[in-house]
């Protein structure tokens, strides 16, 4: 009997009048109440029953047109484009949840990775920053306690890369004043940096200061040959130059940071076999007038290099 | 046997009402008015649960708040009457908090008086049963058992949307929905699975 009335509650959506109900529906309900089985109308029913009850089929016209036009004003307007809220999605929630904890799980994995490798990069940037002053202290000291060829004639011995212990040391010089060239490039002119020790010294090797920028191009310009000859060990020279540069501009401090990035660059960069990403640094950084002066002082004779130099 | 006769009309609608408004949120008119028409029954009747006689007023302005925001909906034909139902519910909140009156409609009992004595039996209540009956019979109910009785028989929500309509948890949404039952059954004398003797109305309240 219950499924009888949900059955035809629905249907009708209306009272169930008792003339309106079929014959053997009520002849099983009075039988059910009269053999002693109240329970005959289980929950379904009691359901169907109040839904029948409570449900007036009819639809107010007047009111239906009123939302209509409620509905074709906010077409109108534009209102049914505006955004769904959260209390607007009534999508299935497991869904829903589903796919939304999926996309968090990887947006936190994914950041926590992006994350850690910042964090390991920062690492590796400050152990490089305090790392640097250490060995620039060591250099400065031991490039000029060095004795002989090293501070004595960079230029003059670069041609004879034959001598086997001279050969590391020499160079690193070279690279080391040629890092200092291409730093001083930018810093000139700007506040203190010049008086730092380090100037000082590529002030004096260049015989004052209106002689620094000949000085810079001719050693660049020796930097580049001895690249190209360079085997292993003045790859690893240029990298020991790299590093210097990065620590002297430790030294000086003052707006030199940004130098220190870009010798540390033409120092890296010439580990290996792309000599011309270097020469790419140094005709940048010292370029313009450096390669103009160096015109005369090419005393190598090695045409290539210069050609090289001028884009 | 867990879902009612009414939330299985609701069922079937359900298909026929998503696409209803689905054409709707492509800016429809016709399937407006549809999905108004199957919807707008069963939303009245639960105003009027919770306002009595100003449902239609309440119900009314519902609509106007429905169709101006329906292209924020996202959902099918339950979603639909989930959405709706909460949307009617917070206007006819509104109008209770403005008129200051309890959500019990007040001729409520004066029809509890007039349902039927001890005599009849309980299919003739039942079929004999009146909307107001109805209405009173429910509105007696404490104010949570109502509201759960009512969006599960007369709007056709399932336990979660009849939660989320309300604000509460499922669990206790449909603890109240049966107690609700269980009371009603009670008064219209259908004794569901206890052995004793089918009490009166009067003395069941």
């Amino acid at each position: 009997m219950g499924e009888r009335q949900s059955d035809g509650g629905p249907a009708g959506r209306r009272r169930v009048h008792p003339e309106g109900a079929p014959p053997g529906h009520r002849t099983a309900g009075r039988d059910g109440s009269v053999g002693g089985r109240p329970h005959a109308v289980d929950a379904a029913g009691l359901e169907a029953l109040l839904a029948a009850s409570l449900i007036r089929d009819s639809v107010d016209a007047a009111a239906e047109q009123r939302a209509v036009a409620a509905f074709r004003a906010a077409r109108e307007a534009g209102a049914h484009r505006a955004r769904t809220r959260r209390r607007d999605d009534w999508r299935p929630r497991r869904r829903r949840l589903g796919s939304h904890s999926v996309k968090t799980v990887l947006s936190v994995l994914l950041g926590g990775l992006t994350l850690g490798g910042v964090a390991v990069a920062g690492i590796g940037a400050a152990g490089s920053a305090t790392d640097g002053p250490a060995r620039d202290d060591r250099r400065a000291h031991a490039s000029p306690d060095t004795p002989g060829p090293s501070t004595g004639g960079p230029l003059g011995e670069s041609t004879g890369p034959g001598s086997a212990p001279a050969g590391p040391d020499r160079p690193a010089a070279a690279r080391d004043t040629e890092a200092h060239c291409r730093a001083y490039e930018k810093v000139e002119g700007r506040g203190k940096a010049l008086d730092a020790t380090a100037w000082k010294r590529l002030t004096e090797a260049a015989g004052g200061e209106a002689k620094v920028d000949a000085y810079c191009a001719e050693q660049l310009e020796q930097a580049t040959a001895e690249e190209r000859r360079g085997g292993p060990a003045a790859g690893k020279d240029a990298g020991e130059a790299g590093r210097a540069g990065n620590g002297s501009s430790g030294t000086a401090r003052d707006g030199a940071s940004g130098n220190a990035g870009n010798a540390g660059n033409a120092g890296n960069a010439s580990g290996g076999g792309p000599a011309g990403n270097d020469n790419g640094n140094g005709g940048s950084g010292a370029g313009g007038s450096g390669a103009a002066n160096s015109g005369s002082g090419s005393r190598q004779g090695k045409p290539a290099q210069p050609g090289a130099d001028r884009p | 046997m867990g879902h009612g006769g009414e939330s299985r009309r609701a069922q079937a609608y359900d298909g026929e009402l998503g696409a209803a408004v689905a054409r709707a949120q492509e800016g429809d008119e016709a399937a407006f008015a549809a999905a108004y028409r199957l919807v707008q029954p069963g939303l009245l009747a639960y105003v009027r649960g919770l306002v009595g006689d100003d449902a239609e007023d309440v119900t009314s302005d519902a609509w106007l708040e429905i169709a101006r925001d329906l292209g924020r909906f996202k959902g099918d034909g339950a979603g639909f009457r989930g959405w709706t139902a909460t949307i009617a519910r917070h206007r006819a909140l509104d109008h209770l908090r403005r008129q200051r009156v309890r959500p019990r409609p007040s001729a409520l009992e004066q029809d509890v008086l007039e349902l039927p004595g001890p005599q009849s039996t309980h299919d003739q209540a039942m079929e004999a049963m009146s909307t107001e009956h109805a209405l009173a019979l429910v509105g007696g109910l404490p104010r949570d058992q109502a509201e759960a009785v009512l969006l599960r028989v007369v709007v056709g929500l399932d336990g979660p949307a009849a939660a989320r309509v309300l604000g509460k948890r499922p669990g206790a949404v449909r603890t109240a929905a049966y107690r609700g039952l269980k009371r009603l059954a009670k008064q219209l004398g259908i004794e569901s699975v206890t052995d004793e003797a089918p009490r009166t109305l009067g003395e069941s309240t």
